[in-house]
């Protein structure tokens, strides 16, 4: 997992472009929560966020276990 | 080296010798040598407490009696996970959290988010709302033992204790521990004042351990903004903020690791759950029920002392408000410099006329003794929180996992990942609800 999280997709990680999934499943939360409970549509999309958040909060919890970049390539910022 | 700065290390040498002992000792002594060296926990644990907290507990004790006390304790085990990597991101950078984001996600997220609108723009607003209530409360107090000091004139105590202590920070490692000693004998008179009113006012214990432990939410969006609102309640980007500038002043080292998570749950965890069930207890042993009870906190507070048996009582009751607004204004005057300092990338200097001005502009808060506090200015600091704060938690997150930011001390254990991306999912449901209530959905 941690390999897949880490890998390149584009420009950025993945793990970073799951963050920005976690952003539009939120929205789909809290949207269809208020569609769902306060005007009595559907519950789809209510639970096509809920699962989409616990998802994606269970993927991104996984730890980044790569090897870890060479000294000589390392941010001079970084203490050891 | 100047003279300040050998002392300083040579104070640090000795601190983390002892440290590098302690650790090696078991845990019950670990425990035993680690409690004097505890600090920046303090230091945003006596920040959380303030008039924010204050009114929120006193209005959930009065309105839902035991039932919402978990509140506080939950957003505060889960902004631990935070307090965490603030300790790291002290230990195992030379930069601090504000110039790591600007280097790793732009000075909108660094600068812009987490240091002007999270950390000082909130700052200087929501002190106004502490000096209103600490005047009344010091003018109050005083009443009862028959001192005239109304609220016009008592604000200038208010402000020359709290500037006063805020300006001795970071001039020296002895400074430092002063006032981390200040804001724990603080909290301790919060602990103290508000247990002896809880004495008064009597205890349902199982209600409290149930109200403590269990989290009960309505059904529906409702549930969801209290589920958001309880998550973000105790502990948010400043606090983070705040813990982490704390830690990187005391110049934390890998052998203050293990003291990190002591005194967080220790000075912060155990105090604020603590000060604030004691509260919520008292508010709704008194009124919880009741009709016809104040709308307003301060008058809700005012309402408990009249029910109170004894003035001393009273007059502690009113003290360990004082104690709430004195250490809060410190812990905001401090984050306002140091986070006005990293988002311009200046250095922290506690000579320089930039530090002495973001240490002092949170005391306009001052006026609020005349005014009150000036809404649009609180709507508008808490909505800018609301849209950017999720962009900072995102970025802790992500430079946490980032082994270009932190090499092999990038975050290990699963449930610890877990536990912040809870906390920052919290801000990402609290800027979409703004949003949308905003638009009228």
């Amino acid at each position: 997992m941690s390999g897949f999280l880490e890998s390149l997709m584009g420009r950025l990680r993945v793990r970073v472009w799951l963050c920005v999934l976690m952003l539009i499943a939120n929205f789909f939360l809290v949207y269809g929560a208020i569609q769902f409970f306060n005007h009595g549509k559907s519950s789809v999309m209510y639970t096509l966020g809920l699962t989409g958040s616990i998802i994606l909060a269970l993927v991104l919890a996984f730890p980044n276990t790569e090897a870890v970049t060479a000294p000589e390539m390392q941010d001079p910022n970084l203490r050891d | 080296m100047g003279k300040g700065q050998e002392e300083f290390s040579a104070e640090l040498s000795k601190e983390v010798a002892q440290l590098e002992a302690i650790n090696s000792k078991p845990f019950f002594g670990k425990l035993a040598g680690y409690a004097k060296f505890m600090g920046p926990a303090s230091m945003e644990a006596a920040t959380t407490l303030g008039a924010g907290s204050f009114t929120a507990a006193v209005m959930m004790g009065a309105s839902n009696g035991y039932s919402m006390l978990w509140v506080p304790f939950y957003s505060y085990l889960f902004g631990l996970f935070m307090l965490h990597l603030g300790a790291k991101f002290a230990i195992y950078r030379r930069d601090s959290v504000i110039e790591m984001q600007n280097t790793y996600h732009t000075k909108v997220v660094g600068s812009f988010a987490t240091g002007l609108v999270a950390c000082f723009l909130a700052m200087v607003v929501f002190s106004f709302g502490q000096y209103a209530l600490g005047t009344d409360a010091l003018a109050s107090g005083l009443k009862l033992i028959h001192i005239d000091f109304p609220r016009k004139y008592n604000w200038s105590l208010i402000l020359a204790i709290s500037a006063g202590l805020s300006l001795l920070y970071g001039k020296s490692h002895k400074l430092v521990r002063l006032v981390e000693k200040s804001m724990q004998v603080m909290i301790g008179i919060m602990l103290v004042t508000f247990l002896a009113v809880v004495l008064k006012t009597g205890v349902n214990f199982g209600a409290m351990i149930k109200g403590l432990l269990v989290p009960t939410l309505p059904r529906g969006v409702e549930g969801i903004t209290m589920a958001v609102a309880g998550l973000t309640a105790a502990m948010g980007v400043g606090d983070w903020v705040q813990y982490h500038y704390a830690a990187k002043t005391r110049n934390y080292t890998p052998a203050h690791e293990g003291l990190s998570i002591f005194d967080t749950v220790f000075g912060g965890l155990v105090p604020v759950t603590l000060v604030l069930s004691f509260i919520g207890i008292a508010f709704a042993e008194t009124f919880s029920g009741k009709s016809g009870i104040p709308e307003k906190a301060v008058d809700l507070a005012n309402a408990l002392v009249v029910v109170l048996p004894s003035v001393w009582v009273k007059v502690g009751f009113y003290l360990g408000i004082i104690a709430i607004v004195v250490s809060t204004m410190v812990g905001m005057s401090i984050l306002a410099a140091q986070s006005l300092c990293h988002a311009l990338n200046l250095p922290e200097d506690p000579k320089k006329f930039y530090w002495k001005l973001g240490l002092l502009l949170p005391q306009l808060g001052f006026l609020g003794a005349f005014f009150g506090k000036p809404l649009w200015a609180v709507i508008i600091a808490a909505a800018l929180q609301s849209l950017f704060n999720w962009l900072s938690g995102f970025s802790w997150y992500l430079l946490a996992n980032d082994s270009r930011a932190m090499g092999k001390h990038v975050v290990k254990h699963y449930l610890v990942n877990l536990g912040i991306i809870v906390s920052v999912v919290a801000l990402n449901l609290a800027f979409i609800t703004f949003v949308l209530t905003e638009m009228g959905v």
